[in-house]
């Protein structure tokens, strides 16, 4: 007889409970989930904010170590650029073909803030002289860059770079490093 | 026929165990986290370091002793970013002759996750010059 024989299976409470703790369970993973790209999303950005920072000091540190002297300002394509507190122009030495330094020519090397974008800009001969084999350039190094700032001391000169970059749409990532640096051809 | 299944009490135990050992995993994040924070000021003390080494390098053998002649306390505008940074400088003479000076800076200070941190860097002056 069919209705003696017991069907086996799940009560609707079964189910439910079943569905209810698979839910929570399910809820928990993607709170892990959500939070492991979050920390995974701003780390990585954190290293890539930090990452430029370095870079863009690197190469200023470079540039004054081969300098000779901050002038006080210089015109490269009709642009003039003034040595101060967000601005510096260094006079770096000439060189020839070889890389070696010509004496008596000097050429330019400026940064500044274009917007928010940490320009180098090359000129060869500006300051005084003419002959060198320095490339004219101007280039952006980094991007983000929030505050950008000098300190001409006597004995050095102090930078302060800050670059600061928003992630998650809220989560602003700012890094900040501070140095200063001798002219070694001075 | 009794089947064998799972009772509710079981598998909600196994739930709770499972969901503990998954928020236990949420640590690893935080040390992810605290890694970054790490890294940079790893990079700031470098710079802070840096800045003084660039100070004493601009003087002389003889006014580094004279300047140093103790292990010297020093501050640079990069400690402004560090929690309780304590800079010393130390002069030492590693050769027989006196005549090469070992600076060494040391810096400490606590971590963003509240580690005593240390790093130093060092460098030889020569009392005559290379070759001199």
């Amino acid at each position: 007889m069919r209705k003696s024989k017991k069907i086996s299976g799940f009560t609707l409470v079964e189910v439910l409970v079943a569905v209810a703790i698979t839910s929570i369970f399910a809820g928990v993973i993607t709170g892990v989930f959500i939070s492991a790209r979050n920390a995974f999303i701003s780390n990585s950005a954190a290293l890539e904010v930090h990452g430029a920072n370095r870079l863009a000091m690197d190469w200023i540190v470079r540039d004054i170590k081969w300098a000779n002297q901050t002038v006080p300002s210089v015109t490269i394509s009709g642009t003039t650029y003034t040595t101060g507190i967000n601005r510096l122009v260094l006079s770096v030495p000439g060189i020839d073909a070889s890389g070696d330094i010509i004496e008596g020519v000097f050429d330019a090397v400026v940064y500044a803030l274009n917007g928010t974008d940490l320009i180098r800009v090359v000129s060869p001969n500006a300051v005084s002289g003419s002959g060198s084999n320095r490339l004219a350039s101007n280039y952006t190094i980094a991007n983000n860059v929030n505050m950008l700032q000098f300190a001409l001391n006597a004995d050095n000169i102090g930078i302060t770079v800050n670059t600061r970059r928003t992630v998650l749409n809220s989560r602003v990532l700012s890094d900040t490093l501070t140095t200063a640096v001798s002219f070694r051809n001075e | 026929m009794r089947k064998k299944a799972f009772t509710l009490i079981e598998v909600l135990i196994a739930t709770v165990v499972i969901v503990i050992s998954l928020l236990g995993s949420l640590s690893l994040f935080n040390q992810g986290t605290a890694l970054v924070s790490n890294i940079k000021e790893d990079s700031v003390v470098t710079y802070a370091l840096q800045e003084q080494m660039e100070l004493i390098r601009r003087t002389s053998f003889d006014a580094i002793i004279t300047n140093y002649p103790v292990a010297t306390n020093f501050n640079t505008a990069g400690f402004a970013a560090l929690i309780s940074p304590v800079g010393i400088v130390t002069l030492d003479y590693p050769f027989a002759n006196n005549q090469i000076v070992r600076v060494t800076l040391r810096l400490s200070w606590q971590s963003a996750n509240n580690r005593t941190m240390t790093k130093s860097i060092a460098t030889y002056v020569t009392k005559g010059g290379i070759g001199g």
